[in-house]
């Protein structure tokens, strides 16, 4: 117990790195955690849980569910608001179930989306803000930014300051609570987010921050490491670097078997798996999920695979263009290069023969202690060979980031390789030709383009470097790096200060190009004679000119001049040269697609179709329409003051893209302008207007018109004054009526067709009073009398009972029938009195009982009888089923006993 | 004048627009980007009229038209053909076409004078390209592509065809057209030239990936800036073209 308990607290300590190779604390007695995880529950249990503490800061909020997102620049005023970022935890309020609390209206709260029918507002809870930077820890220059932030456009501007794109390592700058929630757990919550999206991301090695001492113990919780002291002076220094510890191994792992063969797999899963390991360095490797942090958990897999993966990134030297070899040489020692991947290889490999001897032994091994035992010294061994890795990661992680940050040079593209004695003015003269600033960069030479001719060129400047001194002074470094340059089908311009003003005499400068030209074979080599303002060729003495009009004696060097400073000639030997390089690479290249038959092979005669301008036969010239507007139209000038209003400026002025609505009909060429705005509708009465509307209708009615016009002038209107007269009238009336007699039979019959789910009823059969055919006979104009007599003679009653009640007639025959219970003496009689209709010879109630105390025992008896009945829900006496007693479906399923429903 | 642009990210500015000597159609887009560009060179010259097609943007694939008319296919709708005709002067026929193959801009190229159509076309709609367009009608292919709108360009002084037309084809097809010809790309290589530019007889428009030479060859061409001759591609501009496109 007092042995692990000291293991354990040395685990929190930061230990010597040498010792960390192991880390044991996976091994802790499984008692003894227990006994903690229950002393931690008790404390928990004694104070407020987070959890409460939340409930009670934000008592409107049912369940906590905050939105963790990235932050976007839109959030730029609440972040402000919450420290006086790249990750933000935001709440959603409703302003009126919030009520009272103020957290509504705090200045960082901002609405979820336009229009939502609550009003709902998002909050930002906490931020967490952090920056990539290229150390392993927090430095200064991480915490700044760069000066000319603002007018570099957000750009990286090649300084060490701020924000590293491509660094490894993410720095946490602050992580910040709103002071109302904080204590809730929140803290723990965003950072822990932010940690697994870092860790999912693949883009960074490792997550770093720097704190004050009070919060180490904070950030331990989270998973922190404190790595010490930091160096860090930033408001007033005192800050330690914790370092995010990456723990893989799950707890179920850390139970112990008992049986000896499942620790025998237990100890050969941990020799093959999930292992901490510490390595003494941590090389940042090429591809970008490779992460060998230290303090990472390796298995012997993971092992082999980043450092194959290590392997396989780097350029194989050989498979490179020879300009690119040469220059990995030079920088990096083609030998050292290898021998350090060969390490690396080296170590891989036996990574895998360790893992493998000692799963091999495992297998054999009797005890708990010798699985122990041979596990502990098989991740020992494996983290020796680790450990002796560490300078050659150390030098291909240096070769990585130098290699990133290697300017693109294509070998193969038009290239000007200017080179010459330093202070001739070969920076000036790419000044004046490309718009390149000064180059001052660590490398041996400065990338820059110009375009000529609509393409291209590079502009390859050798600068503090190997062409500025005679080939014979130069060190070997120097040498391969000119023999680097040789590679490149480029043409070269030297330059000569014919002033002698940069320190070297004309004689000097005439030898150095001597010396070098045998590494111009093959290429087009120009002499530019410069500082022709201060001196020209002619002022020079004649032996030096002698000089100098030697160097062009072998035939293939011509001798130009310029001044930079006063831009004489500048563009001159820019247009000569390019345009001779150009026309060279053309012939070459026509020389290579051109069979030795002379036929062009096909790609060039792809390109030579292209270069044919097909003119037409002739006679035909095709007029153009240009107007008169356009020769007047000024040219467009984005920043001239007095520019034309565009569309863009409006929407601009009017709130931007996605805010402006543009108004298409503005621009419409009506006869009246104030018709623009008019509505016409689309459908109208059901019909789509556009099919009615005809460009002519105009003409077309004037056509109408005149014609009716006509008409009426030739009287053809009146002429059918005269037609009518009485005797028609009449006739129309009755067509009239006969018309409209006509429709009401068909209604009519149209009605007694329609169904309306009724049975059809023949017509023999339908019931049709007596007044209705007098009606109808009325309405046909045949005297009804004679048939209303004889049909009421016939409908005379029939002989018999009356059909009063009261054959005394003392009752009203039209009263009301009335219930009444009948004497005894007129029970009798009705009973012996003949009936013609059915009248219910008694109430059944009554029967059988003598008075209504026995009536009322009886109804008593009867509820009585049918209680159990009822209580068994039977339907009567009879009834005697007997229901399922076990529902299949209630008992079939999984459960043993009955669903979980039933339960 | 040529002038690179996008359409909200989109090279294809043939897609998104149709210019000719009388106006200019314009897609209705998120922002007035696009329409711009064109204003900047236009404004008060021609009316340049924002619209859809059927509802869609692609108005430079779905339109043809001149200086004389504009041919719009049928799933134009009634409010559409409105707003054109109350956008655009009289003067410019403006012609729905009932015609199966409806993409008319990738079907029909025209300038003022000849139109190549779709060997498939109806014969109806050839005679009413003819009537509308004021043109005469050829149905022809280029580089063996049927679309000759998408792979072409036209206007009234030159013409810009697929970059894989043959020597003898562009002789035919300049002769039919009586402008000089050249073939081209557009967009940093791409070969659908009616997809990836516009023009008319003083301004071109084309996608923001046009290169320099590529560029330049249209200048030439249509003869856009002073001194432009289709002449310099055979002699000054010959050194760039093979040195970029070999």
């Amino acid at each position: 117990m007092v042995g692990a308990e000291k293991d354990r607290v040395e685990e929190r300590a930061p230990r010597p790195e040498a010792d960390q190779a192991v880390d044991e604390s996976s091994d802790v007695d499984g008692d003894f955690a227990f006994v903690q995880k229950l002393l931690n529950q008790k404390r928990r249990a004694a104070k407020d849980s987070p959890a409460l503490r939340l409930q009670k800061a934000l008592p409107f909020v049912g369940t906590f569910s905050p939105n963790i997102r990235p932050l976007t620049i839109n959030d730029l005023a609440s972040c402000i608001e919450l420290e006086n970022a790249a990750l933000g935890l935001f709440l959603t309020v409703v302003p009126d179930r919030a009520a009272n609390l103020g957290i509504e209206t705090l200045p960082t709260a901002r609405a979820v989306e336009t229009g939502r029918v609550d009003g709902a507002v998002s909050v930002l809870l906490a931020h967490t803000i952090s920056t990539r930077c290229r150390g392993d820890v927090i430095t200064d220059a991480d915490m700044g930014y760069p000066k000319d932030w603002q007018s570099s456009g957000g750009r990286a501007t090649g300084q060490d300051v701020g924000h590293q794109e491509g660094g490894r390592t993410v720095g946490v700058h602050s992580l910040a609570v709103l002071p109302r929630v904080q204590r809730c757990g929140i803290g723990q919550t965003i950072m822990k987010a932010y940690l697994d999206q870092m860790k999912n991301s693949g883009l960074v090695d490792r997550v770093t921050l720097i704190c004050q001492d009070h919060l180490l113990s904070y950030y331990e919780r989270t998973g922190f490491k404190h790595l010490g002291e930091s160096k860090v002076q930033f408001g007033g220094g005192g800050w330690h670097d914790m370092e995010f510890i990456d723990i893989i191994l799950s707890r179920t792992q850390r139970r112990l078997p008992t049986q000896i063969s499942r620790i025998r797999a237990f100890y050969t899963r941990k020799v093959n798996t999930p292992r901490t390991f510490q390595l003494p360095f941590a090389p940042k490797t090429m591809i970008p999920n490779t992460t060998l942090i230290v303090n990472h958990r390796f298995t012997q897999e993971t092992c082999s695979e980043k450092f194959g993966a290590i392997v396989s990134s780097f350029p194989i030297l050989t498979d490179q263009h020879p300009f690119h070899r040469d220059l990995m040489n030079i920088l990096y020692d083609a030998d050292h290069f290898k021998v350090a991947l060969g390490q690396v290889s080296t170590a891989k490999h036996l990574i895998e023969t360790i893992s493998r001897d000692y799963v091999r032994l495992l297998k054999y091994s009797q005890s708990l202690f010798q699985c122990k035992q041979l596990k502990k010294a098989a991740l020992g061994r494996m983290a020796t060979l680790i450990k002796r890795l560490k300078d050659p990661l150390q030098y291909l992680d240096q070769v990585r980031q130098h290699l990133a940050r290697l300017p693109d040079i294509n070998p193969t593209t038009r290239t000007l390789l200017v080179s010459g004695f330093p202070n001739v003015g070969k920076s000036s003269f790419v000044r004046s030709v490309t718009r390149a600033d000064t180059p001052v960069e660590p490398y041996a030479f400065f990338v820059g383009h110009l375009d000529y001719k609509y393409t291209s060129f590079f502009m390859l400047i050798t600068n503090r470097s190997s062409l500025d001194h005679p080939l014979e002074e130069m060190n070997t470094i120097e040498m391969q790096s000119v023999t680097a340059l040789a590679h490149l089908r480029a043409a070269v311009l030297f330059f000569i200060d014919i002033s002698e003003q940069c320190g070297y005499s004309l004689k000097a400068q005439c030898n150095l190009f001597k010396s070098i030209k045998p590494l111009f074979a093959n290429k087009m080599v120009f002499v530019v004679l410069n500082k022709m303002d201060i001196k020209t060729f002619e002022e020079l003495e004649p032996e030096m000119q002698v000089e100098l009009q030697d160097l062009t004696k072998s035939g293939d060097v011509e001798l130009l001049r310029a001044s930079c400073a006063t831009q004489d000639g500048v563009q001159d030997v820019k247009n000569l040269v390019c345009e001779r390089l150009l026309a060279e690479r053309v012939s070459q290249k026509l020389k290579a697609g051109t069979a030795s038959n002379g036929a062009l092979g096909s790609r060039l005669t792809e390109v030579m179709a292209r270069i044919h301008v097909a003119q037409p036969m002739g006679g035909v010239t095709r007029e153009t329409f240009i107007p008169e507007a356009v020769k007047g139209l000024k040219k467009y000038d984005k920043t001239d003051p007095e520019r034309r209003m565009l569309a863009r400026d409006v929407e601009e002025a009017n709130g931007g893209a996605g805010v402006f609505n543009v108004d298409l009909k503005k621009d419409y060429l009506l006869a009246d302008p104030s018709w623009k705005y008019d509505k016409i509708p689309e459908i109208y009465d059901g019909k789509n207007v556009y099919d009615y509307v005809d460009p002519d209708i105009e003409s077309k009615l004037a056509a109408l018109e005149e014609e009716e016009e006509r008409l009426e002038k030739e009287g053809f209107y009146e002429s059918d004054e005269d037609l009518g007269d009485e005797s028609e009238e009449e006739i129309l009336q009755k067509a009239e009526y006969i018309r409209e007699k006509h429709k009401l039979i068909r209604n009519e019959a149209k009605m007694r067709k329609s169904l309306k789910n009724q049975a059809i009823i023949p017509r023999k059969v339908q019931k049709k009073p007596f007044s209705q055919l007098e009606d109808h006979l009325d309405q046909l104009g045949v005297d009804t009398e004679s048939i209303g007599l004889r049909a009421r003679a016939e409908v005379q009653p029939t002989r018999g009972r009356s059909l009063a009640r009261s054959r005394t007639g003392t009752v009203d025959p039209d009263a009301m029938d009335m219930d009444h219970t009948p004497s005894a003496k007129e029970r009798l009689r009705s009973r012996s009195r003949v009936r013609d209709r059915s009248v219910m010879a008694s109430n059944r109630r009554d029967d059988g009982v003598t008075e209504e105390t026995a009536r009322t025992k009886a109804e008593r008896q009867a509820k009585l009888g049918q209680r159990k009945m009822n209580r068994m829900a039977r339907q009567g006496e009879a009834d005697r089923h007997i229901g399922a007693t076990m529902p299949k479906h209630l008992f079939s399923g999984k459960r043993t006993i009955g669903k979980t429903a039933r339960r | 004048m040529a002038v690179r642009a996008s359409f909200e990210n989109s090279n294809e500015v043939g897609v998104f627009a149709t210019l000719t000597n009388s106006f200019a159609l314009v897609a209705v887009g998120a922002s007035e980007n696009f329409y711009s560009v064109f204003e900047a060179e236009l404004q008060d010259v021609i009316p340049i009229c924002r619209t859809t097609i059927g509802g869609t943007r692609i108005i430079g694939r779905l339109t043809a038209g001149n200086r004389k008319g504009l041919l719009v296919p049928t799933s134009t709708t009634d409010q559409e053909l409105q707003h054109l005709r109350n956008s655009l002067p009289d003067e410019i026929k403006i012609q729905r076409i009932e015609e199966r193959l409806s993409a008319l801009g990738n079907v029909i190229v025209t300038n003022d004078h000849t139109a190549l159509v779709h060997p498939d076309l109806e014969r109806e709609t050839e005679e009413i390209i003819a009537d509308v367009l004021g043109v005469e009608v050829f149905r022809q292919t280029v580089a063996d592509h049927v679309l000759v709108g998408s792979y072409m360009a036209l206007s009234n002084s030159g013409g810009l065809v697929h970059p894989k037309t043959s020597i003898q084809d562009q002789d035919e097809l300049s002769s039919l057209l009586q402008i000089p010809l050249v073939a081209g790309s557009v967009n940093r290589g791409s070969n659908v030239i009616g997809g990836g530019m516009v023009v008319n007889d003083w301004m071109a428009v084309t996608g923001l990936d046009t290169t320099a030479p590529e560029l330049s060859v249209i200048e030439s061409v249509f003869r856009l800036g002073e001194g432009a001759a289709p002449g310099a591609i055979k002699t000054d501009m010959k050194d760039t073209i093979v040195e970029s496109f070999y």
